[in-house]
């Protein structure tokens, strides 16, 4: 069965353009929050420099909850919101939408975990110097932890390629929809190989950069 | 009468009683009363979960004091917002043992982080940098990183950030424990430096009295939460009062033979024993020797040490008489008249 690559090959490009988009979009906007609900997880628990044990369960509970819920699900369970804000539920935007959401929360704790790691010592110092904990906050956490922070963004980064092959499920374009339509519901084996090839270089070249950025920040 | 630069009165810290500990309350410092001068070096001594770091951070307010008050510079500190103790703390310099020097900063980026704070423009900082770390003698690091350095350095550094915005007070939460002998000699003659150039009053928490015999002008020591004693180190190594500040000060003098030496000495030495005080308003040479011509006796020394505190002496030696009961008598007598004198029995 030859494989008509002259009518796949536009189709292909948007696709990969579109799992790029998405997951592009994903790390800035979800990388950003996650970054933000991470240092708010961290900053309040107790003993931390704006502890708040109230804010902090709340939070705490929150991310518990959205984390474990399987993309697939997730995507489908967000609907009503993805309405609300996107005002569809189908395609690249309404998929992305629910991709910032989960990424968030999944950004969240890995951002809390790396800094967890930050020596209380160092903080302690910076109090001692009148350091407020905005200053802390913005000055010292993000930089003490940039290292690890790195590697922990390449890692959501390939299971953002891996989430946004789901958005599929709800027409969102992209590789995994690709893969789906034109190779595996066609039984064309070539096409999703492709599919799958382009992913592999996609997380490949992902996870290089990301342990050259972060050895070189790490000085190692 | 001058007031004191830091006073503790009646002071202390209880943890754990914020409820959800369920009333296990632990007292940390019970009515600490202490009284630091300007430009005096005073050192607080005490054994692991004494309560030192926690005395310590109620200078800076890092911790509250939970009952009786601390004031600064007559500055009553226990109740103020944390806004106004950000502004006291750029006045109170801390050191560490474990350096908490930033690892994302170079020796110049942690030296120049409390001049960001404190709001100095970027020329001034450079130039206060330069100056400090050329004070410290470190002036060649200025780019490496902390990994970088050895301990004696990081600390350096660490002195260095200390100092960054001139501050009346510094802090050094054990600061030398980290280092090795040399190195710890080597902080503690520039903190000395820092008190004798800069007029900055040092607070010095150890539990090396050692450390304290180097700089110390006064010391207070700490047990279970309380000052069980303080006064003038001279003073304190002369006459410890408790038993614990003798253990200390014994550390230092190691003048005194412990019960494994004894057993080794007594198989050596089958005459009676003395322990002699040693200072230099406690003479013993001039009855020591007469021994044999006076008193018939023959003395050996056994054990003993003499240490230097600022410009006196002081330690304790052992020495084996040998001679009869009697005559031994009357030169312990006569050798008592000069010092303290201890038979070992």
């Amino acid at each position: 069965m030859g494989t008509n690559w002259d009518n796949l090959r536009p189709i292909l490009l948007d696709a990969v353009g579109q799992t790029l988009w998405m997951v592009a979009a994903t790390m800035v906007v979800g990388g950003f929050l996650g970054l933000l609900l991470g240092i708010a997880l961290y900053s309040t628990r107790p003993g931390g420099i704006l502890a708040n044990r109230p804010v902090h369960t709340v939070l705490n509970v929150l991310v518990n909850i959205v984390r474990p819920i399987p993309f697939i699900i997730f995507i489908t369970a967000i609907g009503p919101v993805t309405i609300a804000v996107v005002g569809t539920q189908l395609g690249t935007t309404a998929a992305t939408f629910a991709l910032i959401c989960a990424a968030t929360f999944g950004i969240s704790r890995i951002v809390e975990q790396n800094l967890v790691t930050i020596d209380p010592g160092v903080i302690e110092a910076a109090r001692a110097m009148g350091a407020s904990p905005w200053r802390i906050i913005t000055t010292l956490l993000v930089p003490e932890a940039l290292g690890p922070l790195i590697l922990g963004y390449t890692f959501v980064f390939v299971a953002v390629v891996d989430m946004s092959a789901v958005a599929g499920a709800i027409g969102g374009g992209g590789l995994g929809d690709f893969a789906i339509v034109y190779g595996y519901q066609r039984f064309n084996w070539g096409v999703t190989a492709v599919a799958v090839a382009i992913i592999i270089v996609l997380v490949q070249v992902a996870q290089f950069v990301g342990n050259r950025l972060a050895r070189r920040v790490l000085r190692r | 009468m001058s007031t004191p630069l830091i006073e503790f009165r009646g002071a202390g810290k209880t943890f754990g009683t914020g409820g959800r500990s369920g009333g296990k309350a632990v007292t940390a410092l019970d009515g600490i009363d202490l009284s630091i001068e300007a430009g005096e070096i005073y050192a607080v001594i005490g054994h692991s979960g004494a309560g030192k770091s926690t005395l310590v951070r109620l200078i800076n307010a890092l911790e509250r004091a939970t009952s009786g008050s601390v004031l600064v510079d007559g500055v009553d500190i226990t109740a103020l917002p944390e806004r106004r103790l950000r502004e006291i703390r750029l006045g109170i310099g801390m050191v560490f043992q474990q350096f908490n020097l930033m690892r994302s900063r170079t020796v110049f980026g942690n030296v120049a982080y409390p001049l960001k704070i404190a709001g100095w423009a970027k020329a001034d900082r450079e130039k206060r940098v330069a100056e400090l770390l050329n004070f410290v003698g470190i002036a060649d690091k200025a780019w490496q990183y902390p990994d970088q350095l050895s301990g004696g350095q990081k600390q350096r550094v660490g002195i260095a950030r200390a100092l960054a915005t001139n501050p009346k007070i510094l802090l050094a939460d054990e600061s030398t424990s980290a280092l090795d002998p040399e190195t710890t000699g080597e902080v503690l003659r520039l903190l000395k430096r820092v008190n004798s150039e800069f007029g900055v009053t040092i607070v010095v928490i150890t539990h090396e009295m050692e450390v304290v015999r180097e700089i110390a002008d006064r010391v207070a020591v700490l047990k279970d939460g309380k000052v069980i004693e303080h006064g003038p180190v001279r003073t304190v190594f002369a006459s410890p009062q408790e038993p614990t500040t003798q253990r200390f000060v014994e550390t230092v003098l190691r003048a005194r033979p412990d019960d494994d030496d004894l057993s080794r000495i007594r198989e050596r030495h089958p005459g009676r024993l003395v322990i002699a005080k040693i200072s230099d308003d406690r003479r013993i040479g001039s009855v020591l020797s007469e021994a044999s011509s006076r008193y018939d006796v023959r003395f050996e020394v056994v054990h003993g040490g003499v240490k230097e505190l600022g410009s006196t002496s002081f330690g304790s030696l052992t020495l084996e008489l040998i001679g009869a009961d009697s005559a031994v008598d009357r030169l312990i007598a006569d050798l008592r008249t000069t010092t303290d004198v201890e038979e070992l029995v």
